[in-house]
């Protein structure tokens, strides 16, 4: 036997029929219990009320990676010799192997990771990262899912966390504050117009009464833009929320007579944001 | 207004009972009920059961009757087990609350206000004092012409020449809708400096709603409420209520649900003599216990009158005329001649209209509408709620073949019986809830 083999008897276990069977079972019992609460937790969450649901969500990936790490350290007794010099040697021989050949995967584990400690977005969350706004279903061990107010289902790898800002819009909460917009002619009494508006989003069904509702106004070379900011009762009703208060206060200008705004060819509207 | 005798006991007899059936009390003292500690855990276990999977406490039924299988007693007897309430209890109560109000003096004029769950009566005990003092009653305005600021309807309210008013439902006077809440910011102003006295009735979701949206709280003077029927009450009402020529016995056991008529009992007493407790007319039973359904009953309606007289009429559309074992019938003995037996269920077979644990968002914000509103027509509701008005109709139709909403004086309203459910489900949404 040379060097080398003495070194990796050292380094390695003797991996038998009964070393096997438990590395099976580690990886299956893994597999079980990652399944397990990846649709476990979801499923929990849905039958609990709206306010526990935001609650319960979050510890998705964390449970996820308590059980990865735990899994990854038993298959490592198993296989290593668990002594410091073999954890070294062996850690520091397949990173470099492993480094080279899944560079971009290891870095969306790694901010995977990362995700997990600094919560950036936690499933229940709506979030904007790049193109794309939804509601974060799912996060993997690489990347998040989330799925679209079309009901598009979108991938996005975790390594995106290192250069794309990720916008939150309730931040692991059950509230999201909406912003709803009116342009209108700027010939009006605007403190009726305000009032009017704040009456459409407190009369909705959909609100939460317990936060407050703002009106903020400005002028526009084109007209007058009133924004009513408030709240859904819950994240998931935001697009409903929207629409019924645009359609209240629609039907507050037009019973007060006021106009909307008519943009000049010269001069362009904003383009309204989700 | 003296906080100290503000009770009345229009139904006080010779045995002086230990408290007075109707009492009105400053809202800060209603008191709901207690459930019995042994439903309190069984309802916990069912809520986490159903919490896992999404089943409710029983199927939703309809009203046809189909799953009874015994032959009931039939519409006229429970007619005649729970009438039509005399609400000139709750206003005598009332009164007495009310004795020095308002002012003798003519010159101070201040408004009061009453606020009361749905179905608890209120409207009906605020017209009844208005008869009793003589004063006039203001019926809400029109939906139609709350959006348009019903400023006509509103001189009323100021009307000195007219004298003094009784508005039995405040809960009328605004729609949740962008025009519709200016008629009631500018009667809460006036409320807050009326020109006449005036008691005003609201109900307690509404007055949720407004307070949270409108601080009505901040603008009217503290609010005074019916109190709460508690289990004894419970008991003596619909006793007093029910024909007494009927006995309610629970099937197993044979207990009675409701004691004797007073008079039924004095009578026995007479007849029989002391240490007579085994004869064998209506006399001889009526010192048979009377078994906790009252409890249960006054706990689940949370002590509302009209809820609890809703659930005791639906307990009694599926009571048997005959389906109780001879055992018991030899037990108890022949009826005496005139006398009618009812036989009920136990509390927890009773089988009462039940809204599913998560129904559909629109369902959920149909009924919250109906509730802050106390009751809407038909042809407003696609004015303030955001669905089409076929879906709204769908929606109508299913939660009324459920027995859930029902229509009352051409308003749609969530029935008596459906209303502990529909609260539940409520709270559990997360949705805005009344305090009692």
């Amino acid at each position: 036997m040379d060097e080398a083999e003495q070194t990796l008897v050292r380094i390695f276990n003797e991996l038998g029929w009964q070393e096997a069977a438990e590395i099976a079972a580690v990886i299956a019992a893994a597999w079980a219990l990652t399944a397990a609460v990846q649709r476990g937790l979801p499923w929990l969450a849905e039958r609990f009320r709206r306010a526990q649901r935001h609650r319960i969500l979050p510890f998705v990936p964390v449970l996820r990676m308590i059980i990865l790490v735990g899994a990854l350290a038993m298959l490592l007794a198993i296989i290593i010799r668990p002594t410091v010099e073999n954890m070294v040697a062996i850690l520091g021989a397949s990173a470099l192997a492993i480094g080279f050949a899944f560079k971009d995967y290891l870095s969306g584990v790694v901010a995977g990771v990362v995700a997990v400690i600094e919560r950036p977005h936690r499933p229940g969350d709506w979030v904007r990262i790049g193109d794309a706004y939804g509601e974060v279903t799912r996060e993997g061990l690489r990347g998040l899912e989330m799925v679209t107010p079309d009901d598009t289902r979108v991938f996005i790898p975790h390594s995106k966390l290192w250069d794309t800002a990720i916008y939150n819009a309730n931040n692991g909460s059950r509230e999201l504050m909406c912003v709803v917009r009116f342009f209108v002619d700027p010939r009006h009494d605007a403190g009726q117009v305000r009032s009017a508006l704040y009456d459409a989003a407190l009369t909705s069904p959909y609100v939460q009464l317990d936060l407050p509702i703002r009106v903020v106004l400005w002028e526009e070379p084109w007209g007058t833009h009133y924004r009513v900011k408030a709240y859904p009762l819950e994240a998931r009703q935001q697009f409903h929320f929207i629409s019924d208060v645009t359609v209240r206060g629609k039907a507050a200008l037009a019973a007060l007579g006021v106009a909307p705004a008519t943009p000049s060819a010269s001069v362009a509207a904003p383009e309204p944001q989700p | 207004m003296h906080d100290d005798e503000q009770s009345a006991s229009p139904a006080e007899t010779d045995t002086e009972p230990q408290s007075p059936l109707w009492e009105v009390v400053p809202l800060d003292r209603f008191e709901r009920p207690s459930e019995p500690t042994g439903e309190t855990v069984r309802k916990g276990l069912k809520g986490v059961w159903r919490s896992l999977l999404g089943a409710p406490d029983t199927e939703p039924e309809s009203m046809d009757g189909a799953q009874v299988p015994h032959p009931t007693v039939g519409q006229a007897v429970v007619d005649r087990a729970a009438p039509p309430p005399d609400w000139s209890g709750p206003a005598t109560a009332l009164e007495l609350a009310l004795a020095d109000w308002p002012e003798a003096d003519g010159q101070t004029m201040s408004a009061c206000l009453i606020v009361g769950p749905p179905h608890g009566g209120i409207g009906e005990t605020l017209r009844h004092w208005a008869w009793m003092r003589g004063w006039r009653v203001l019926e809400a305005p029109d939906p139609e012409a709350i959006l348009t600021g019903a400023e006509d309807w509103q001189e009323q309210l100021a009307d000195r020449d007219a004298g003094p008013a009784v508005l039995p439902s405040l809960e009328h006077c605004y729609l949740r809708h962008p025009l519709g809440l200016g008629l009631i910011r500018r009667m809460v102003a006036q409320l807050a400096a009326p020109t006449i006295p005036i008691l005003v009735g609201c109900d307690s979701w509404a007055f949720a709603f407004l307070g949270r949206a409108l601080a009505l709280q901040s603008g009217v003077p503290a609010p005074w409420t019916l109190q709460a029927l508690d289990h004894e009450r419970t008991e003596r009402w619909l006793a007093e209520m029910a024909d007494p020529a009927l006995r309610f016995h629970q099937v197993e056991g044979g207990d009675l649900v409701l004691p004797p008529p007073l008079a039924a009992v004095t009578a026995a007493t007479r007849g029989h003599g002391e240490g007579d407790g085994e004869g064998h007319d209506n006399g001889g039973h009526e010192s048979e216990p009377v078994s906790g359904f009252c409890r249960f009953l006054a706990a689940y309606a949370r002590g509302n009158p009209g809820v609890i007289r809703a659930i005791w009429r639906h307990c009694l559309e599926m009571a048997a005329t005959e389906e109780v074992e001879q055992a018991l019938l030899d037990r108890l003995g022949t009826p005496a001649h005139g006398i009618h037996r009812v036989w009920l269920d136990s509390w927890q077979k009773m089988r009462l209209p039940t809204l599913i644990a998560d129904p559909p968002d629109l369902d959920q914000y149909f009924l919250h509408t109906l509730l802050v509103h106390g009751g809407l027509p038909e042809d407003i509701l696609p004015t303030v709620l955001p669905a089409p008005g076929t879906d709204l109709g769908r929606s109508l139709r299913r939660l009324s073949a459920d027995n859930i909403i029902g229509e009352y004086n051409g308003r749609w309203q969530v029935t008596g019986a459906g209303y502990p459910s529909v609260r539940q489900v409520m709270a559990r949404q997360g949705l805005l809830l009344d305090a009692f």
